[in-house]
């Protein structure tokens, strides 16, 4: 089942992947084919038709959406921005061919609200002039929102409380915490001394990490017996 | 030059140390006290410990979420709500959750500046930065995925925008399709893919990213001498085994998981009231913006291009840049490049605030 979904996605017009591709005997030939290959995917969004409205939904809109996206509009800018926008989308449900389960009478007391500058009343007209339609709604598949109820953002964090101040304080300890072990923990040595004490070595020809043994981290600590 | 042997051998052990032999021999946990260069132990030869410390944060926190999150659309944002509202500490966890994803984005971004700028990618480490760019990659999925399951408006539109992507793709694209798997909401298959499919890959890549790690060895620090080949730090570079490496990066993360916790308390993530289709009114997470300016200007095509640009150039780095030199000075065309690249990203993001933002969902 996957594969058949796999394959016939594959078979779009614009991604057509042919025959396998030859093993390429030289690493310049195979170069050549990562080359071909990005080229390939490039030229395929090239050619790929531009996006269009969202969700690809076409044709007549239901009127209950017009009134969702008004109440979108709101909940995301209760401001001048927000109410013009909302009322556009009123008015293109007013003016528009579906109405099924929307009580029009409702977006008509929300259009007055909003234009009295009152969108709070407006919301809440709106919200109760689609409630047939979305009590008519299916469960949601594919890119469905399934949203009866738009509703406000989450309101922000408030003042402080008990169970915040003491979050906050723990959170505190732990970074205190943290930087002080790091700064405990840190290399005995910084960039200059480390470069200095190298430059005064002379070379040996491994690498540091090969060997188990290790240098004084300080010069003063001296050899150990 | 006169060496000393790591440890001391004539203090007697003592009950800890009795008691860590005993899991030693069963556990071989001495294995991880292989010798790391003292460099390796810098703030910024740690970041991808860092990087590492935040995804533990995000596992932790993301196994108490789905504990509360419903991933049915008609109850996504409700769930999110009620955790935020009604169940205690939900709402700080949600917020540690929600920073500690910012700091991985940012570790990881800064962990793979450094190695740009140290040119640890250089051989015989392509490979490995390769991995480096594929976690990069699924980190940014696991961003856009988890501002989706939020299930706003601004998860909803930041879905709308990746299913116009999917269709620019052509078949490349079939898994963002809504009608791959038609009785099933997206935003289920988004949320599988959040709480295992992307965690699962890049625990699997971050694990062979450290088995290479310790294979190929911590790369020398290019401000210091190399040994012969320029592959690896010198012998004479003193070293502390790697558990100490471990020590400081748990410092580090314990520094972290503070901030975290502040930021939580004092700053928490918004959200929004639940989504409606067709309208496209909020912006992006930060992370994004830069592809936003690109949208706003060239259209949703140019998302794809700006991410199929920065991620092309991040693959192709170690196949292009074939100068052995590692310090920074002495690469004049990398450093051009870099500051160019992160000029390009940073004005692009900025510019967004100045735009007025175009519709191309509704």
């Amino acid at each position: 089942m996957f594969l058949a979904r796999l394959l016939r996605s594959l078979r779009t017009p614009s991604l057509r992947l042919g025959r396998p591709a030859r093993r390429h005997r030289y690493v310049g030939a195979s170069r050549r084919g990562l080359f071909l290959a990005m080229g390939l995917l490039l030229a395929m969004s090239l050619t790929s038709p531009p996006a269009s409205a969202h969700g690809g939904e076409e044709g007549v809109q239901e009127g209950y959406v017009f009134v969702q996206q008004a109440l979108g509009h709101l909940a995301a800018d209760p401001g001048p921005t927000g109410v013009a926008a909302a009322e556009a989308k009123v008015q293109e449900m007013l003016s528009g061919p579906d109405q099924d389960g929307v009580d029009v009478a409702l977006v008509d007391q929300a259009q007055q609200a909003l234009t009295a500058g009152r969108p709070a009343v407006a919301q809440q007209a709106l919200q109760e002039s689609i409630a047939e339609a979305v009590s008519e709604l299916d469960p949601a598949f594919g890119e469905q929102t399934g949203t009866t109820v738009v509703g406000e953002p989450l309101a922000g964090r408030g003042s402080l409380g008990g169970t915040d101040w003491t979050l906050g304080g723990l959170s505190l300890l732990l970074l205190a915490v943290g930087v002080g072990l790091a700064v405990w923990f840190r290399p005995a040595e910084n960039m200059a001394q480390l470069r200095r004490r190298l430059n005064a070595t002379p070379a040996t020809g491994t690498d540091a990490s090969t060997t188990s043994e290790r240098l004084p981290l300080h010069p003063q600590d001296g050899p150990q017996p | 030059m006169t060496r000393v042997e790591e440890r001391p051998v004539s203090s007697p052990p003592t009950r800890t140390r009795r008691a860590l032999d005993v899991i030693d021999e069963r556990l071989g946990i001495r294995a991880l006290e292989y010798p790391v260069p003292e460099h390796g132990n810098k703030l910024a030869w740690s970041l991808g410990g860092v990087t590492a410390v935040s995804l533990l944060i995000l596992i932790v926190t993301g196994v108490i979420l789905v504990q509360f999150y419903n991933p049915v659309p008609e109850a996504a944002n409700d769930s999110v709500r009620n955790l935020v509202t009604d169940v205690w500490g939900g709402g700080f966890v949600r917020g540690v959750h929600f920073w500690a994803a910012q700091a991985m984005y940012v570790t990881a971004a800064l962990h793979m500046l450094r190695v740009f700028l140290t040119g640890s990618y250089k051989r015989p480490r392509e490979a490995n930065w390769l991995i480096g760019v594929a976690m990069f990659g699924l980190v940014t999925l696991a961003l856009f995925t988890g501002t989706v399951l939020k299930w706003d408006q601004e998860g909803f539109e930041a879905l709308g925008h990746n299913l116009e992507i999917g269709k620019l793709l052509g078949g490349v694209g079939f898994w963002f399709s809504p009608t791959f798997a038609e009785n099933v909401p997206i935003l289920v298959r988004l949320y599988s893919a959040h709480v295992v499919v992307i965690p699962g890959l890049i625990l699997v890549l971050a694990t062979l990213h450290a088995l290479l790690v310790k294979k190929h060895k911590i790369s020398p620090h290019p401000a210091l001498p190399s040994e012969g080949s320029g592959e690896q730090a010198p012998a004479a570079e003193p070293t502390e085994p790697f558990t100490h490496h471990l020590r400081r990066i748990s410092s580090f993360g314990l520094a972290l998981l503070g901030g975290i916790g502040l930021l939580a308390v004092l700053l928490p993530p918004g959200l929004g009231a639940r989504p409606v289709a067709g309208i496209e009114v909020t912006e992006p997470p930060l992370n994004f913006w830069w592809l936003y300016t690109l949208e706003n200007w060239f259209g949703l095509n140019a998302i794809v291009y700006g991410e199929g640009v920065f991620f092309g150039l991040l693959v192709l780095i170690p196949f292009i840049d074939r100068n052995p030199e590692r310090f920074w000075r002495r690469r004049p065309v990398a450093m051009a490049l870099l500051v160019l690249f992160l000029a390009a990203v940073i004005v692009l993001t900025i510019l967004l605030k100045f735009l007025t933002p175009e519709v191309h969902l509704g």
